[in-house]
């Protein structure tokens, strides 16, 4: 089945405002315009692009609080982005989350969140309420490698492995927490083998190819639409930015970090794919690279212009009068 | 009007909601074909089928958790912790998911889930399985925190909670389960934020709720044979909290007494006597008082397990002799 | 235009660093994204990426120094483009509009004494009276002071019943003050007691509160308040008797009207009393001396005659200093001046100060003769009274001269009858043989 090539376009697109837009977040926390906490996806694009590629409209995500690569993928506006980082009140919270928590439940994305695996057992959660109602969608998880050491990991799968739930649990396995490695960590870093414990498959796929996790992803939504219940998928990759920044990598070599952005860098591999099976030109890659550039520019613009929320709304929207 | 058990209002009040809204389900440990360790949940199981009494495994931040996401997917479910001493199990996922998404998000989400869990003192069963554990939650925005103490409460209350769009905390009391009072048949609701003055009286203000309450009149039976008359407020909701009937009667009386069965220290009487002298200070006759369980963890052994916790003559002797 | 590197803020709570080493020369070629130097943080060595590509151009902060966030560290650009010789100042992100914080209490940064922790205050190490808020509140409503009760609350607090009891003992229910009498006495002040005296048994209206702002007593005005209490202290402590005498007054009438004033005024008898009273006092300087607690006499070297003079709220004594030595003329002039300044309220204080006895005339007021009270720091006092024509026994027959009556007040523990006969006798000769 031959993708076409508006499509695949798309995905260059997806990855391409993943990469601009974090790297200009990254510039953005050196001058001091967006404060607090950040945590750059740069290096995962594939993982967040294949896997809401392999989605339908109605299916939804939880994310996690290195999120704005799944938030792109499932379809965030930029500019409502950025000015949530900028904790304006026109941001997609209103100010009032930032990094990590922006959510657009009406458009499927049920939010990010700063607990590492807090949103497992929201996914879980969210799949028992489809499962109860009969509908066919499904809720795609993602979190990292460090959550999958958290008790909510286990008593999550356990639960969706039990009750046969349309989740399909998705790791982003980038070989490190915050500074930890997962050799450091895990008694076993072979993650996806984890899903025997809980009766539903796991796989392991290559992070950095959009077409190895869209295909993946693919076959556990299937299954999970069929009423199959819960898979498990490790997608390997590698985040270029430290944990946050003021992380000196020195838990890295600067020669692993060389290695994944000159060889295994996802849009340069996806790049090339497109230019050397001639699905577009190199004018036409150059073209959307342009978009990009533009789209963030304008998101920039509009974040910095935008006011910040007024101080009399600080109760607003703590419960439902 | 009928009679019922606490146990059963608890139950009755599921019951009809289940039956009113297929998006209203029950999960929690034991729940299902148990009936809930108190028996809040029997019979429930045998009308709606594992569908919606659910039995899940011993995990519970992904009770609440799993909670958190159905309801935001549109669900009104009930879960439940078994006692109130686990709900530290649960901490995470209630207190910095269910509590704050909405407003994390700015409002482009709610959370309409009722926790379900009980707790207090009185079985003998130690420090794990006795606290009152409220005073924790009381302290996170975006919670509401709900203790019925009597049968009829309890229904219309639990109903209302049921209803209601935001993550609350629902604490019953396990010596409250089989105690009886009157309760209707028919469909009824009692809304959030209001107090229930259960006893008149001219002389002092009892603020108590939950099992206190029993307790609270008690105490004033035998203040009443010294020719002293307690008014005993039952607070039912302690967030959102009635602050107009509570203000109504301190300045009818003058005199305050608060009981909670909670430890002394920063319970959530500290909370109550704070705003009393905030917005009542002029009409206070004495230093407000307050009656609660002692700072120890819940002791085994029966008398001291009864000296630990608030009594009639703790709540008798506080009135004499510290009002005068 | 050259592209600014500045200094990144690498981490929340990043202020500053130091350049540890550039990692590319001046003139090399660089990428975006790749680093160019090492910084130092207080919690960690950091690289800093170019975020531009280029050459760069110019390295303007050196290894090992210290900069801020946000200072510029060098330029990126195309060869042969400008570079500013001195760095730009530093750019300020752009901060929220925030009201400025609320200043911090002043006493924060001070070591505040350690709070003293009871358990249970003792009650009679509290000197205070406790009132109850609702007592306080009741009493306040009646006009009553509550610190007045006795408290029968806990370790003696006056509470709510304790006020009742003392409003249910006079019988005062709710019509007792009407609301306007109420807000009237608040406003003013008053008491419920001297509201319920006035009101004798009925209610108290707006009418018994006039009445009792009218009849209270008005505070007394700072010169009334020095009068009253030095003649009080006066007629505690010193135990006056009086001697009065009578004087011939024809001879200093002839001489006053002969001899005018240069202005063309008269010489006041005042002054002619002040003048004999001054040579009188050099002969018995015990009258111009002063009894000091009881058992001793001060004497003084200086006779600076005061000379009472009626003002407006009451009366002031400004001094002639140095009498003795002035003539008649001069004293006249002084006086006046005096006088002048004293009804002008324009005494300094230095006018009325260290005087060692007082003449108080009340001629010009008709009155023909009153002892007068002595001055606490002084021995004696003469009072003055008018001079008129009576019939009096001179050379053996009646005929009708100028007499003035002076009475010498005296402070009985230094100065006996004797001595104030004998002081008297020599005033009235120098003023019946006055020749100037």
């Amino acid at each position: 089945m031959a993708d076409d090539k508006a499509t695949l376009l798309g995905y260059l697109r997806q990855m391409l405002e993943i990469r601009a837009f974090e790297d200009k977040v990254y510039e953005l926390l050196g001058r001091n315009v967006i404060t607090g906490a950040s945590h750059l996806y740069a290096g995962q694009e594939a993982v967040a692009v294949g896997a809401c590629a392999a989605l339908g409209p109605n299916d939804v995500i939880t994310s996690t609080h290195r999120g704005h690569g799944h938030c792109i993928a499932k379809g965030g506006e930029l500019p409502q982005m950025m000015a949530e980082l900028c904790g304006k009140s026109t941001g997609y919270s209103r100010g009032r989350g930032g990094s990590m928590h922006i959510a657009d439940v009406a458009k499927g994305n049920l939010g990010a969140t700063g607990i590492v695996g807090g949103n497992i057992p929201v996914a879980t959660g969210a799949g028992l309420a489809i499962k109860m109602r009969g509908e066919k969608r499904v809720v795609l998880c993602f979190f990292g490698d460090g959550a999958c050491n958290n008790g909510v990991f286990h008593e999550s799968l356990n639960l969706a492995g039990l009750w046969r739930l349309p989740v399909v649990y998705i790791v982003e396995n980038n070989l490190y927490g915050m500074s930890v490695s997962t050799k450091r960590a895990c008694a076993d870093t072979s993650i996806g083998d984890r899903a025997s414990a809980y009766a539903m498959p796991g796989f392991t796929v290559n992070g950095q190819n959009v077409f190895a996790v869209r295909e993946a992803v693919r076959e556990a939504v299937a299954r999970a639409r069929a009423g199959d219940g819960p898979t498990l998928i490790e997608a390997q990759t590698y985040r270029y930015y430290g944990h946050s920044r003021s992380d000196p990598r020195k838990y890295r070599t600067r020669e692993e970090e060389e290695l994944y952005r000159t060889e295994r860098d996802p849009i340069m591999l996806f790049k090339r794919h497109l230019v050397e099976k001639k699905i577009a030109s190199s004018d036409e890659v150059e073209a959307v690279e342009k978009a990009v550039a533009e789209a963030i520019e304008a998101a920039t613009k509009f974040a910095l212009e935008s006011p910040y929320p007024d101080e009399s709304e600080l109760y607003d929207f703590l419960y439902v009068e | 009007m009928p009679e019922r058990f606490y146990w059963e209002a608890v139950r009755d009040a599921l019951a009809g909601e289940m039956r009113r809204d297929p998006a209203v389900f029950v999960m929690g440990e034991d729940v299902a074909i148990y009936g809930g360790a108190y028996g809040a949940t029997r019979g429930l199981y045998e009308e709606f089928g594992e569908e919606r009494v659910r039995d899940t495994p011993i995990s519970e931040n992904t009770i609440a958790g799993a909670a958190t996401g159905a309801a935001m997917m549109g669900m009104r479910p009930v879960a439940e912790i078994m006692y109130a001493d686990f709900l530290t199990l649960a901490m995470d996922q209630l207190v910095n998911t269910a509590a704050k998404n909405r407003y994390m998000f700015g409002g482009r989400t709610k959370v309409p889930m009722v926790l379900r869990t009980e707790g207090g003192a009185g079985r003998g069963i130690a420090a794990q399985h006795s606290q009152s554990t409220e005073a924790w939650f009381n302290h996170v925005p975006g919670l509401y925190l709900v203790m019925p103490a009597t049968p009829y409460d309890a229904k219309g209350l639990l109903r209302t909670c049921i209803r209601d769009d935001n993550p609350i905390l629902f604490i019953e009391h396990k010596m409250l389960y089989g105690t009886k009072g009157e309760v209707p048949d028919e469909e009824y609701t009692i809304p959030l934020g209001v107090a229930d003055v259960k006893r008149d009286g001219d002389d002092v203000t009892i603020i108590a709720y939950s099992k206190m309450v029993l307790t609270a009149i008690e105490a004033a039976d035998t203040l009443a044979a010294e020719g002293i008359e307690a008014e005993v407020i039952d607070l039912r909701t302690i967030k959102p909290l009635d602050m107009r009937t509570i203000l109504k009667s301190v300045r009818k009386t003058g005199r305050v007494v608060c009981v909670s069965e909670g430890c002394r220290m920063n319970g959530v009487p500290s909370e109550i006597i704070a705003r009393i002298q905030e917005e009542a200070f002029d009409w206070l006759d004495g230093p407000i008082v307050r009656v609660c369980g002692e700072d120890v963890p819940i002791p085994m052994s029966p008398p001291l397990e009864a000296a630990a916790v608030p009594s009639p003559e703790k709540i008798v002797a506080a009135v004499m002799q510290k009002m005068g | 235009m050259a592209t600014e590197i500045i200094l990144p803020k690498l981490g929340q709570t990043m202020e500053s660093a130091a350049i540890v080493r550039w990692l590319v020369a001046e003139g090399d070629r660089v990428e975006k994204g790749q680093p160019i130097l090492e910084i130092e943080t207080d919690k960690a060595v950091l690289e800093v990426e170019s975020l531009a590509q280029g050459t760069l151009l110019k390295i303007i902060a050196q290894a090992g120094e210290t900069h801020e966030v946000l200072d510029v560290l060098g330029y990126i650009g195309e060869p042969g483009e400008a570079v500013p010789e001195a760095p730009p100042k530093k750019k300020k992100a752009p901060k929220p509009e925030t009201k400025p914080a609320k200043p911090a209490p002043t006493t924060a940064p001070q070591a505040r004494p350690a709070p003293v922790v009871a358990r249970e205050a003792p009650a009679e190490a509290v000197p205070v009276v406790r009132v109850s808020p609702r007592a306080k509140k009741l009493a306040a409503e009646w006009l009553l002071d509550p610190a007045r009760l006795v408290g029968s609350g806990p370790q003696g607090r006056v509470v709510e019943r304790d006020v009742q009891a003392y409003l249910d003992e006079r019988k005062l229910g709710p019509s007792a003050i009407a609301p306007a009498a109420r807000e009237l006495a608040r406003k003013n002040g008053l008491g419920l007691d001297e509201l319920l005296r006035l009101a004798h048994g009925e209610a108290i209206t707006v009418e018994v509160v006039e009445r009792a702002l009218r009849t209270r007593p008005e505070p007394l005005s700072p010169m009334r308040r020095v009068i009253a209490e030095r003649m009080s202290q006066s007629a505690r402590t010193i135990p006056h008797f009086y001697v009065t005498m009578s004087v011939d007054m024809e001879p200093v009438t002839r001489y006053r009207e002969a001899h005018p004033a240069p202005d063309g005024a008269k010489i006041s008898y005042n002054d002619f009393v002040v003048a004999a009273c001054a040579a009188a006092l050099r002969e018995m300087p015990v009258v111009n001396a002063r009894c000091v607690g009881d058992n001793a006499v001060q004497m003084n070297e200086e006779i600076n005659v005061g000379v009472a003079v009626s003002v407006e709220e009451g009366l002031v004594v400004p001094v002639i200093r140095e009498a003795d030595t002035r003539s008649l003329e001069k004293i006249a002039a002084e006086s006046k001046r005096l006088v002048e300044r004293a009804r002008s309220k324009a005494l300094r204080p230095d006018e009325m100060a260290g005087g060692t006895f007082t003449i108080t005339n009340m001629g010009m007021l008709g009155v023909e003769q009153f002892a007068a009270i002595i001055h606490p720091d002084q021995g004696a006092i003469l009072a003055v009274g008018a001079v008129e024509a009576v019939p009096v026994a001179h050379d053996g027959k009646v005929s009708v001269r100028r007499r003035m009556r002076m009475t010498l007040s005296c402070d009985h523990r230094i100065i006996d009858g004797a001595v104030a006969a004998e002081f008297l006798g020599l005033v009235k000769k120098r003023l019946e043989t006055f020749t100037a």
